[in-house]
């Protein structure tokens, strides 16, 4: 699978850099919001983050074009409890990303677009704040820190996406899901002052797993 | 001109979306796995052991009321296990608390940021860290305790 995946990535990469048709330019930003996690996390939404990409498009033939470029977007969530007791858990992760998408420009009206592929992204930042009244005795230790360093860095995403052009104009909205499989945790414990009875960041295996849909706003720059 | 403003939204990008951080963060101490933590008051006992019939509180730990105060051992029932205690001095959370060569005995006195080694007679080790107490009058009104039972001595 991960072969696979690895292979079309590279195909991708080879059809953009050989093709030599037109190419067009687009910017634009707006806002994520994610899910994902387990139990603890799945469903406590994060306040939106921001996104920001550009875009290269070349046209490959006829309505088909291949899209990468540059973006950069936010995922993460705010928990006020787990399942050993209260315990406040807030976490925002950052990417930045290299999408490789497959455009179909319907009839060729440059007027809605459809895209699809695979985002490869990297964790810039993951800031993390946890606090835990361990004898709920209203004694709160807050642990906060950019605990990147210590989280798995590279991840596959696909990505769906689709656009409505007005003129130089764009409006797009997104949906993004992690591919399976990918840890988050890499040696955070020992560097963290919650156990993973305690933390409900570690208890939820990280922030694997997790899918987000967007909106943005932008235009044609070229 | 176009152009430019693919490099100055690339500048943006690396201004507000990519400061990107490779400080590991310092090692802490963190409570072992199966840790819980609980509040003793004044002449109340912690036990560690789980109760069996004939005895409601096994393998228990008194924190004794009267001047000078002490942890001491505490048999509920005949059947009930009497462990012993160790103070193994001032560490940073439970998990620094490892067994000791010596210095097993009936009763300890109480300091704060110490941890604790307990014996049971079937070879069984406990241990437990004071966090915090509230005190009255020199009496130590309640103590907050970070204990795990078993664990693995080395």
């Amino acid at each position: 699978m991960r072969n696979s995946k690895n292979i079309l990535i590279i195909l991708f990469i080879l059809v953009i850099t050989q093709c030599r048709g037109q190419y067009r330019v687009f910017i634009s930003a707006g806002f994520t919001q994610s899910y994902g996690g387990n139990v603890n996390t799945f469903l406590k939404a994060s306040p939106a983050a921001w996104t920001a990409d550009v875009e290269v498009d070349r046209k490959v033939f006829g309505s088909l074009h291949l899209v990468s470029g540059l973006s950069s977007y936010g995922v993460g969530y705010s928990s006020t409890k787990n399942i050993f007791g209260p315990a406040n858990s807030n976490y925002e992760g950052r990417f930045l990303a290299v999408p490789i998408m497959a455009r179909w420009n319907l009839g060729n009206r440059n007027f809605y677009y459809i895209d699809f592929g695979i985002v490869a992204s990297y964790l810039v930042q993951a800031k993390l704040t946890e606090s835990l009244d361990k004898f709920k005795n209203g004694n709160l230790i807050v642990y906060s820190g950019d605990i990147a360093p210590h989280l798995n860095r590279f991840f596959q995403v696909a990505k769906f996406q689709q656009t409505f052009v007005f003129n130089r104009f764009l409006i797009s909205i997104f949906f993004i899901f992690e591919f399976k499989g990918q840890n988050t945790l890499k040696d955070l414990s020992g560097h963290w002052g919650l156990n993973a009875q305690q933390s409900t960041f570690i208890n939820s295996n990280g922030y694997s797993d997790f899918y987000a849909y967007g909106f943005k706003m932008g235009c044609r720059i070229r | 001109m176009k152009i430019r403003t693919t490099y100055v939204f690339f500048f943006l990008f690396f201004c507000f979306g990519l400061n990107c951080s490779n400080d590991p963060l310092p090692t802490v101490c963190v409570d072992p796995l199966g840790a819980d933590n609980v509040r003793v008051k004044k002449n109340q006992t912690f036990c560690f052991k789980i109760p069996f019939s004939g005895c409601t509180y096994d393998g228990c730990f008194w924190l004794t009321p009267d001047l000078p105060q002490g942890i001491r051992a505490y048999k509920y029932f005949s059947p009930c296990t009497l462990g012993e205690i160790a103070d193994v001095g001032v560490v940073k959370c439970l998990s620094e608390v490892a067994k000791p060569i010596s210095g097993f005995t009936n009763t300890v006195v109480p300091a704060l940021h110490h941890g604790y080694v307990i014996r049971f007679p079937d070879s069984t080790y406990g241990r437990f860290f004071i966090d915090s107490w509230y005190q009255h009058s020199g009496y130590i009104d309640s103590m907050y305790v970070t204990r795990h039972y078993p664990f693995a001595v080395k």
